[in-house]
């Protein structure tokens, strides 16, 4: 009889060995591919109001607009900004206008000419920005502006190598006016391009 | 009288409480108000495709609002080039050259979209039977149109889909790997640099891998990065390390991937240090040179004393 014995711990062990046999025998790879698309966001104000007093010897008004950039692309993307227009980059009222400051990115004027209005991003080029918004003052004599330029060649504020998230761009706008300028409510419209390299 | 007082307080209570209700939900208001805001995101940022001469093809950008204002959106298309090694984007046309703008189709020029909303915009490539073979490259920008603003600026942001087409035929596929660099003392970020050239007729993608260890070998940065090479031309490829610690010594190595071959990015030692660690570092100098000198100078001094006084000692002995 006790010959028998062995019968009951090979019976357990077929029992627990078993279903993972089966389940080995059962098991089968199977890979998944993902293909994640993508994708780049911008946000940024939509608009900005600058209003100045004007004064004899020109007031300036510095406001800003921080645009928001994220994208999983690992080629980076690239930030531009231009002029929506392709042949005035003026505030314009009408018939009357304030034009862009003659400087550029490379060399922005400083301080910022009287009736004129212009750009500047801390970091970018030759410019010195403003930290904190500011209306009607004496023209500073040391923030500087670029004018927007033409749709047709926008300039680059950014570059990344790689991907980015919730990446932001402060960009600072200065208008001057004195009091030759005739009254009125001026607009243009900036254009801010997200591109992945 | 009691139970009248007590409906006064009531009452006074009630207005009170409303008042505070309103106190407490006008700023949630102005707050929901002040942060509407405008997003706009595109998918793909690019799209590769190959066509026979004369072939069309359907497909879709995703536009997508992840913002809480609704608004309008145009879609069109422009041509697409590059100048320089640092790739300078361009919309433009070339004069001379073809404006693949015109190989686009939309259904519509304009789309609403809301808040939480995806828009499908559908686009039809059509390459004209008349075009050589080759590459050829084009952007679709989806364009917020924001109303114009009483007084100030009006912002529009636009996002680009770059397309890089290819009109099957005799074509050359042909690149290098020109350089590797990066300076061995930097201030942060820690940046290196690849240059790829590409000397075929078509466009081709260069992966770029790299790895930056510490001195003690652990791995800081793996850094992935894929780009495309136009033909004819030389791109840049930095390599950088956003937010490089202010101070220390780390080895870049890695590897580059372009048609089908692979070539090993040399190992290089970079020293970064900010302009806050120089200054420290410089001062420890100085202040180490300071006290030097002013040991040699006591020193001396010492010397000097015990010469001068040294006789007269020798004299009472």
């Amino acid at each position: 009889m006790k010959k028998y014995f062995f019968i009951i711990p090979a019976f357990f062990l077929l029992l627990f060995a078993l279903p993972s046999t089966i389940v080995s025998a059962a098991t089968s790879t199977t890979t998944i591919n993902v293909a994640v698309a993508s994708v780049i966001t911008i946000s940024s104000g939509g608009t900005l109001n600058l209003s100045v007093t004007p004064s004899g010897s020109g007031a300036q008004t510095v406001g800003s607009d921080t645009v928001t950039i994220s994208t999983n692309d690992t080629a980076g993307y690239t930030l531009k900004i231009s002029n929506s227009s392709a042949s005035t980059a003026n505030l314009i009222s009408g018939s009357n206008t304030i034009s862009p400051s003659a400087g550029t990115q490379a060399s922005p004027t400083v301080p910022q000419s009287v009736n004129s209005w212009g750009y500047c991003v801390t970091g970018v080029g030759g410019f010195a920005c403003p930290s904190v918004a500011s209306s009607s003052q004496a023209i500073s004599n040391t923030y500087s502006f670029a004018g927007t330029p033409l749709s047709a060649s926008p300039n680059t504020l950014k570059a990344t190598a790689t991907t980015a998230t919730n990446d932001t761009t402060v960009v600072w706008y200065g208008v001057s006016a004195d009091t030759t300028k005739p009254s009125g409510t001026y607009t243009s419209t900036v254009t801010y391009t997200g591109i992945a390299n | 009288m009691d139970i009248l007082l007590k409906r006064k307080i009531t009452r006074g209570g009630f207005f009170v409480l409303i008042c505070l209700s309103f106190l407490l939900l006008l700023p949630k208001v102005f707050a929901q108000s002040a942060t509407l805001q405008q997003s706009l995101t595109l998918s793909p940022t690019s799209n590769i495709q190959s066509f026979d001469k004369g072939a069309s093809s359907d497909g879709t950008v995703q536009v997508i609002n992840q913002g809480s204002a609704a608004y309008d959106f145009s879609v069109y298309a422009t041509p697409y080039s590059v100048s320089g090694e640092d790739y300078q984007q361009d919309f433009s046309p070339i004069p001379g050259a073809i404006n693949i703008a015109s190989w686009f189709n939309f259904p519509s020029a304009t789309y609403h979209i809301n808040p939480g909303q995806t828009v499908a915009v559908p686009y039809t490539i059509n390459v004209p039977s008349t075009v050589l073979s080759g590459g050829y490259y084009g952007v679709i920008f989806a364009e917020i149109q924001n109303p114009q603003v009483v007084n100030g600026v009006t912002i529009k942001d636009r996002l680009g889909s770059i397309f890089y087409l290819t009109v099957n035929g005799p074509a050359v596929n042909q690149g290098s790997l020109l350089s590797w660099d990066t300076k061995p003392f930097q201030k942060p970020n820690l940046t290196g640099y690849v240059r790829v050239a590409n000397t075929g007729t078509l466009h081709f993608s260069a992966s770029v891998n790299a790895t930056v260890k510490d001195m003690f070998g652990f791995t800081k940065l793996n850094f992935s990065s894929v780009k495309e090479v136009l033909p004819q031309t030389v791109r840049r490829i930095p390599i950088e390390w956003k937010n490089t610690p202010f101070m220390g010594l780390y080895k870049i190595n890695g590897s580059v991937t372009y048609l089908g071959k692979t070539s090993t990015l040399g190992t290089k030692y970079v020293i970064v240090m900010s302009q806050l660690a120089r200054y420290i570092i410089g001062g420890i100098a100085i202040l180490l040179v300071l006290m030097l000198i002013i040991h040699e100078i006591a020193k001396y001094r010492r010397n000097k004393k015990k010469k001068k006084h040294g006789p007269n000692k020798k004299k009472k002995k």
